[in-house]
C-alpha cells in the first residue's frame, strides 16, 4: 500500500547549501518542506544592527543569538576540550552562515581529490575533479560567481587556467584596486603572482542581486546584496515552491523499521512540537550541527565516524604600514590571493596555503592605536589619513589533515528546547605547522616589497571560519559516513550535505564545493523519489 | 576571514603628514569664550544635562571642532560617568588647566605640556567621538562594557572622507577602486 508522506523530501537547514539542494529538487516537481531553526530578518534590519553596535568586527554581532537557536555567539553553547580552541562561526536563521561570508567561491583544484595518492598523506575523494566539474558549474551560476579566466591558481601550472573549468565564468572579475595592483606591482619581481578571488561580490547585476559598489561591509553585512547569501537560495527555493517552516529545530531523525528515515521531529521556540515525513531527508544543517544532530538520533553511526576528521584551515597573519599611500577600503573587503605554496612537493611534508590580501577601511583600527599612543589634537586627524592610507594586512589559510581524534559531538549542557550543546576536541599536528615558517618567509617578503614596517607578524595559528570532514565522504564504509553521492552508508533515503563531506580540506574556502555536492545530490534523489 | 590586529607596541614615531589637499580642513580656533564657559562651569553637579552641556563644549575644545552634537554630547557623557564615577571630577580638573592656561585651541593646550592624567582624561573624550563608543568592545567575549555614541558622526570618519567610504555607506560608483584617490600625488 503506498504510504502517505508530508512531502517527497525535507531538507534541514535553509543556508546555501540545503536552499541549493531544495531549489533543485523543486525545479525537478519535486514538493519539498525545508526547515530551518532560526527566522527570517530583512537586510535593513541586520544593517540597522550593525550601524547600532560597538562591536563593529564582531562579525556575528548585527545577527541573533536565540537562546533557542545559539549560534558560536554563545561560549556556552560551542565547548572546547582539546588543546586548541577550534571556533569557527555560525549563524542561525534563514539563509544561515554565508550572510556574513566573504563571498571566496574558490573551486579545489584536481590534486585536492586525491591527497594520499599523490602526496601520501590524508585522504583521497571517492570522486575526481572531473566528476564534480559540472557540478561545480551550475553552482557557479547558481550562486553567481565573478572571476577571470586564464589564471594558475594551483601556483605551479603557469599561464594555465588551473583548475581546468568547461567555460567562463558567470562574470568577470571585479577590477583590482589600487592597493592590489600596486602590491601586484612590487611583490611580481620576487616571484610572486596575485591571482584574482572568484567572489560572490557580484561584478555586475546577476539574477536581480547588484552590482557591487564598494561600501566595504561584505561582512558582517552587505548592505545591498551584491555579495550572495543562502538567503537568494532559499527564496528561489518558495517562489518555486517548497515549503519554508522556520523557528523548527530539528532534534530527532527517526527511522523506520527497514532502516531507512520515516520523519523527523522538530520543535519552536513556543514549545510546540511537529514531526514530518518524507520519502527522502537531506540534512543540511552545517559543519557541527548536521553530525551532532546525527550523532543525537543514533542515526548514521555505528562505525562512530560521524563528527570525526574535523578539519579547519588555520593560518597566520600580518599587517604593516607600507611606505607610500595605497588607500586599503576602497572596494570589497577583499580581493587577490597568491598561491605560492598551495601544491606542489612540499605537500607531502608541510600544509599547503592561500594568501589572500584584506581591503578592509582602517579608521578604526588606527584611530585605537592613535589613542594608545597618546596621540591627541590636530596631528591626530593628520595621522588618521597618513596611517589609514598605508595600512595592509593580509592572512594566509593553511590545510589540515583528517585526524579521527579531531571531533564534533554534542556536549553536556542543553539549550532552552533541552538539545545538547556543540563540543570540539582538535589539535595542531606537524603537518600544519611545518607551514608556519614558509608562510613567515612569505609575509617578509611582502612587507619588504612594500618598503613596509611590520605592526603585528604572529606565529600563532588562527581559525578561519570552515569546517570540513565532520560528515567525510568516502568510499569505504567502515571509515566514511556518506558515500559519493552524499548519501547515508545506512540510510539509503537520507543524504548529509555541506563542507563537512569534504575528505580534504585544501587551501580555499570551501563553500562553492559543498554547494556543488549538495545540487548533485539533490539531483540523484531527484530521480529516486 | 581574519584582520590582523594592530598592536600597541607597532611603530612610535611615524611622521605626521601635513594635512593633504582635498581634506576638509577643520576649523581649530575654537573662541576663548568657548573655552571660558567650559572651564566656567562646574562638573560634579547635579543635573544631567548642565553636565552634558559642559562635556560637549569641553568635547568641542579638546577634539578641536567648533561645535558637536548636543545629543551625541548627552549620550556619550552619560555613559562616560557611568564608567567612571570619578569622571566628572576629572572633567572639572581639566577644563581648571586648560583655563589656567589660557590655550585657546587644543595644539595650544598639548604645547603646554599638560599632566599624564589630563592627557588621559581628554584621550577618553576624545575617544567618544573619533570611535563613536565608549567602553571597550571584545569581541572575543560574550558582552563588553562598550555602548554605540553613533555610527556615522564618528569623527575617525572625517580625515579621509574624499577617499574611502563609511563601510555601508558608499558614495562612488562600481569600480571607483581601480583607481587612487585624486590625492594620492599628495598622500
Ligand atoms: C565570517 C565568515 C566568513 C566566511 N567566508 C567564507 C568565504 O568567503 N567563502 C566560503 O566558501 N566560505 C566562507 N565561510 C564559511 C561559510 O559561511 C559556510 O561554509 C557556509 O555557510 C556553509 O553553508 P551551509 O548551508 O552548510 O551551512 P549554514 O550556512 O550554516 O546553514 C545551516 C542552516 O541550518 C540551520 N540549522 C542548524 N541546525 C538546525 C536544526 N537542528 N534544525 C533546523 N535547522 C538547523 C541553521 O540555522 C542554518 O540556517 C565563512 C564563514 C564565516 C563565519
Ligand atoms: S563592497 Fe559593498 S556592495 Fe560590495 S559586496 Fe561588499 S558590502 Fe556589498
Amino acid at each position: 500500500m503506498a504510504q502517505e508522506h508530508d512531502a517527497d523530501v525535507i531538507v534541514i537547514g535553509s543556508g546555501t547549501v540545503g536552499s541549493n539542494a531544495a531549489y533543485e529538487l523543486a525545479k525537478q516537481g519535486k514538493s519539498v518542506i525545508i526547515l530551518e531553526a532560526g527566522v527570517r530578518i530583512p537586510r535593513w534590519k541586520l544593517i540597522e544592527s550593525f550601524r547600532n553596535s560597538p562591536r563593529r568586527t564582531d562579525y556575528n554581532g548585527p545577527y541573533p543569538d536565540a537562546p533557542w537557536a545559539h549560534t558560536s555567539a554563545s561560549h556556552a553553547y560551542v565547548e572546547n576540550d582539546g588543546s586548541y580552541a577550534m571556533v569557527a562561526n555560525f549563524l542561525k536563521l534563514v539563509g544561515g552562515s554565508t550572510w556574513h561570508w566573504g563571498g571566496a567561491t574558490w573551486r579545489f583544484i584536481p590534486d585536492d581529490f586525491k591527497m594520499k595518492s599523490t602526496y601520501g598523506v590524508g585522504r583521497d575523494w571517492p570522486i575526481s575533479y572531473d566528476d564534480l566539474e559540472p557540478w561545480y558549474d551550475k553552482a557557479e551560476y547558481e550562486i553567481g560567481v565573478a572571476g577571470n579566466l586564464g589564471e594558475d591558481q594551483s601556483g605551479v601550472r603557469p599561464g594555465r587556467t588551473w583548475p581546468p573549468r568547461a567555460r567562463e565564468f558567470p562574470m568577470p572579475a571585479q577590477k583590482n584596486s589600487y592597493m592590489l595592483d600596486t602590491f601586484a606591482k612590487a611583490i611580481g619581481p620576487m616571484g610572486y603572482e596575485i591571482v584574482a578571488e572568484p567572489s560572490a561580490m557580484m561584478s555586475g547585476s546577476y539574477r536581480g542581486r547588484p552590482g557591487c559598489v564598494g561600501n566595504n561591509n561584505c561582512a558582517p553585512v552587505c548592505p545591498i546584496g551584491a555579495n550572495y547569501s543562502g538567503v537568494f537560495h532559499a527564496d528561489l527555493a518558495i517562489e518555486a515552491g517548497c515549503r519554508l517552516i522556520t523557528d523548527a529545530t530539528v532534534d530527532r531523525i527517526e527511522k523506520g523499521p527497514d532502516g531507512k528515515i520515516a520523519s523527523v521531529h522538530y520543535k519552536s521556540s513556543d514549545g510546540s512540537e511537529g514531526r514530518l515525513s518524507a520519502r527522502a531527508f537531506v540534512l543540511a544543517a552545517h559543519g557541527y550541527e548536521s553530525p551532532k544532530l546525527m550523532i543525537m538520533s543514533d542515526v548514521g553511526n555505528s562505525n562512530d565516524m560521524v563528527g570525526r576528521f574535523l578539519m579547519p584551515h588555520l593560518g597566520l597573519g600580518v599587517d604593516f604600514f607600507a611606505e607610500e599611500a595605497v588607500w586599503p577600503g576602497r572596494g570589497p573587503i577583499q580581493q587577490g590571493a597568491i598561491f605560492s605554496h598551495r601544491d606542489g612537493e612540499s605537500r607531502a611534508r608541510h600544509s599547503g596555503m592561500k594568501h589572500a590580501v584584506n581591503n578592509f577601511v582602517a579608521n578604526e583600527n588606527i584611530t585605537k592605536r592613535l589613542l594608545a599612543q597618546g596621540v591627541l589634537g590636530s596631528e591626530l586627524d593628520a595621522r588618521i589619513r597618513h596611517d589609514s592610507a598605508r595600512y595592509m594586512s593580509l592572512y594566509s589559510m593553511f590545510e589540515t589533515l583528517p585526524d579521527p581524534a579531531n571531533r564534533v559531538q554534542p556536549g553536556d549542557r542543553t539549550d532552552a528546547l533541552g538539545n545538547p550543546n556543540i563540543r570540539l576536541t582538535y589539535a595542531v599536528d606537524d603537518y600544519c605547522r611545518g607551514a608556519i615558517e614558509p608562510c613567515i618567509a612569505d609575509f617578509t617578503n611582502f612587507v619588504t616589497a612594500m618598503n613596509g614596517e611590520t605592526l603585528s607578524m604572529s606565529r600563532d595559528l588562527a581559525n578561519h571560519d570552515h569546517i570540513m570532514g565532520t560528515t567525510i565522504m568516502g568510499d569505504d564504509p567502515a571509515d566514511s559516513v556518506v558515500d559519493k553521492d552524499c548519501r547515508s552508508w545506512e540510510h539509503e533515503n537520507l543524504f548529509v550535505v555541506g563542507t563537512g563531506n569534504l575528505p580534504s580540506s585544501s587551501v580555499v574556502n570551501p563553500t562553492l564545493t559543498a554547494v556543488a555536492l549538495g545540487i548533485r545530490a539533490a539531483d540523484t534523489i531527484a530521480k529516486e523519489v | 576571514m581574519s584582520i590582523g590586529s594592530i598592536r600597541r607596541e607597532g611603530r612610535d614615531a611615524a611622521p605626521a603628514a601635513p594635512a593633504p589637499a582635498g581634506l576638509r580642513r577643520r576649523d581649530f580656533l575654537l573662541s576663548s569664550a568657548l573655552a571660558g564657559l567650559a572651564a566656567s562651569l562646574p562638573f560634579g553637579g547635579t543635573a544631567r544635562a548642565a553636565g552634558a552641556a559642559d562635556f560637549g563644549a569641553l568635547s568641542a575644545f579638546v577634539t578641536g571642532r567648533s561645535a558637536l552634537d548636543a545629543a551625541l554630547a548627552e549620550r556619550a557623557y552619560g555613559q562616560l560617568a557611568a564608567l567612571d564615577p570619578g569622571f566628572d571630577a576629572k572633567l572639572a580638573a581639566l577644563s581648571a588647566a586648560i583655563a589656567e592656561t589660557g590655550a585657546e585651541s587644543v595644539d595650544a593646550f598639548l604645547a603646554t605640556g599638560p599632566a599624564p592624567e589630563l592627557r588621559a582624561t581628554m584621550t577618553t573624550i576624545t575617544a567618544a567621538w573619533y570611535l563613536g563608543y565608549t567602553g571597550t568592545p571584545d569581541p572575543s567575549q560574550e558582552s563588553d562594557n562598550a555602548k554605540l555614541v553613533t555610527y556615522r558622526e564618528a569623527l575617525m570618519w572625517e580625515p579621509t572622507a574624499d577617499a574611502t567610504p563609511i563601510p555601508t555607506y558608499s558614495q562612488h560608483r562600481q569600480n571607483y577602486w581601480a583607481e587612487p584617490p585624486a590625492s594620492i600625488a599628495t598622500d
